[in-house]
């Protein structure tokens, strides 16, 4: 069962020709792609952007959408996903440790600090579906069933796959 | 809970206390800001679309255009011609051939042709004045001759390898090739051959056939005598002439003027003499040769020649030409598309990365008009 409501599919459909439409599906899913941005860059203002570029695309794209019961949000997240693909590529692959997510937490504390730096550090060692896949499930908070409809794989390998991250990532703790 | 989940639990913490509500905002502000100006893009959807459809379909149908053109260029039907003087006559082998006169006129006619081959009567051209031509050798005296030939032949071969086919052949019968000349599917080749081979090149050339049977299109004999009794009596009457010169220079009260006039034209008649030899043995070479001109006409192709020859009288005739005539086409049109296939795949070489570049081109387009919405 997803955690997550999913916007009508007549919203979707109006959409294509209607402003308020476009601006309610912002709304419903604007919070969520954020937050899963964020999480993956570590940085508020990076993830503005790339929300911001998620729903342009999903604005010209809108029009090729067609429901096929699969959640609107796995498609939307795969957008989401393909932005911070196309940005990790521009910056040639360099994926960064911004501690800017933590706030003051690690401005006070340098030991809390590294232990961040580590965690991400041992985060990026895992290959980047494995990344996106425990970032899904214990940061989205979503259901095996959505990351597997997400990540274009069965439900089965999806929690065979969260369990051998884990435990990777665990080792490199 | 381990250590990892942990982390991952303080994070979901912290990304769910951010104040989003300002970024939430902006973002919204400048979506709607980018869905009016996708709007007013809209208005003109044809523009936006023209311009990325023509760049394909030009693209497209020049490589199409590229493709058609060298595929009925390459087609086996495309015209294909050449003429080639292969020989002029060959003084050697007319002096190798030339004819002792002893045999006679009849064997310089050589071996008949097969008479019911003729599609016209045989032309001969007889010697035209009252006179007595007889070519007179030592004691006898005989007719001299010269044969030509034109023979048509239809083939199933392509038309180079029939032309080389003959090559050989000629060449084998102590003959020699005078001309090729050929255009798409039909062609002549005109050869000289010992009177004596020309039934054996006939059989080889009823082989060629497809219907193994030679057409005798045009048989002309010209009597050669007469020209070479008119040299004959010009070499008799200038010897004639230098004879009577010698015998002036004989005379001692010539003045040197007119003794050098004489010198000069018994000079200029021996050259005479030498160049009516010359012509003498040229024509009686021909005496022993005869010239054919072999008309080669090819099929349309194979499967055409073959579906041509059922009877469509017959009903098992008809059903047969219809099917042959099916199947040829269809192998044809295959065959064309087939190779149109390939001729697109070898072209995908140009339009391939040129596909990628306007590709490319137009996503930096396209990102541009998006960042200019930002």
């Amino acid at each position: 069962m997803s955690a997550y409501r999913e916007i009508a599919p007549e919203i979707v459909e109006a959409a294509k020709s209607d402003e308020q439409a476009f601006i309610q599906i912002y709304q419903q899913y604007g919070q969520r792609v954020l937050r899963f941005l964020v999480s993956r860059t570590g940085n508020t203002a990076l993830a503005e952007d790339l929300t911001q570029e998620t729903f342009i695309t999903l604005l010209t794209k809108l029009d090729t959408y067609s429901n096929t019961g699969a959640p609107f949000s796995s498609w939307l997240l795969q957008i989401a996903m393909n932005h911070l693909r196309m940005h990790f590529r521009k910056s040639n692959n360099a994926q960064s440790v911004d501690l800017d997510l933590m706030g003051d937490s690690t401005a006070d504390n340098p030991n809390h600090k590294t232990e961040w730096i580590d965690f991400f550090l041992a985060l990026h060692k895992l290959s980047e579906v494995d990344q996106h896949i425990l970032m899904m499930k214990y940061v989205d908070d979503m259901s095996n069933q959505d990351i597997a409809e997400a990540l274009h794989i069965s439900p089965n390998t999806c929690g065979v796959q969260i369990h051998r991250a884990l435990s990777q990532l665990q080792k490199y703790l | 809970m381990s250590n990892a989940e942990k982390k991952f639990e303080e994070l979901r913490t912290h990304v769910n206390q951010l104040d989003t509500g300002p970024i939430h905002e902006r973002v919204e502000g400048n979506l709607r800001s980018a869905w009016r100006q996708a709007q007013l893009q809209d208005e003109v959807p044809a523009k936006k679309w023209n311009w990325r459809i023509l760049s394909y379909a030009l693209g497209a149908s020049g490589v199409t255009a590229l493709a058609l053109i060298t595929t009925v260029s390459m087609s086996p039907d495309a015209p294909r011609s050449m003429t080639q003087q292969v020989a002029t006559e060959d003084e050697e082998y007319q002096e190798g051939y030339a004819l002792d006169a002893s045999l006679g006129s009849s064997a310089g006619l050589g071996q008949p042709l097969s008479v019911n081959n003729f599609i016209t009567e045989p032309f001969i051209i007889e010697p035209t004045t009252n006179r007595d031509k007889s070519y007179t050798y030592g004691e006898g005296s005989a007719q001299l001759l010269d044969e030509s030939v034109n023979l048509s032949i239809d083939v199933k071969d392509d038309m180079l390898s029939v032309i080389h086919q003959l090559r050989e052949q000629v060449t084998a019968q102590n003959g020699y090739l005078l001309n090729i000349s050929y255009y798409g599917t039909s062609g002549t080749i005109d050869v000289q051959l010992p009177a004596s081979e020309l039934n054996a090149f006939e059989e080889v050339l009823e082989k060629l056939d497809a219907n193994h049977k030679v057409e005798v299109v045009d048989y002309r004999v010209v009597n050669i005598s007469e020209r070479i009794v008119t040299i004959d009596e010009d070499i008799k009457s200038t010897q004639q002439a230098i004879d009577e010169d010698k015998a002036k220079l004989t005379v001692s009260d010539l003045t040197e003027g007119y003794r050098k006039i004489i010198q000069d034209r018994i000079i200029a008649n021996e050259e005479h003499i030498k160049t009516q030899n010359a012509a003498r043995a040229e024509e009686i070479a021909k005496y022993n040769l005869i010239t054919v001109r072999v008309s080669v006409n090819e099929y349309a192709s194979f499967w055409e020649g073959d579906y041509y020859q059922h009877d469509r009288s017959t009903l098992s005739g008809m059903v047969k030409y219809e099917i042959s005539r099916a199947l040829y086409m269809f192998i044809g049109s295959f065959g064309t598309v087939l190779r149109f296939i390939v001729l697109i795949l070898i072209y995908s070489v140009i339009w391939v990365p040129v596909f990628l570049l306007i590709r490319g081109a137009w996503r930096k387009i396209v990102r541009a008009i998006q960042n200019r919405k930002k």
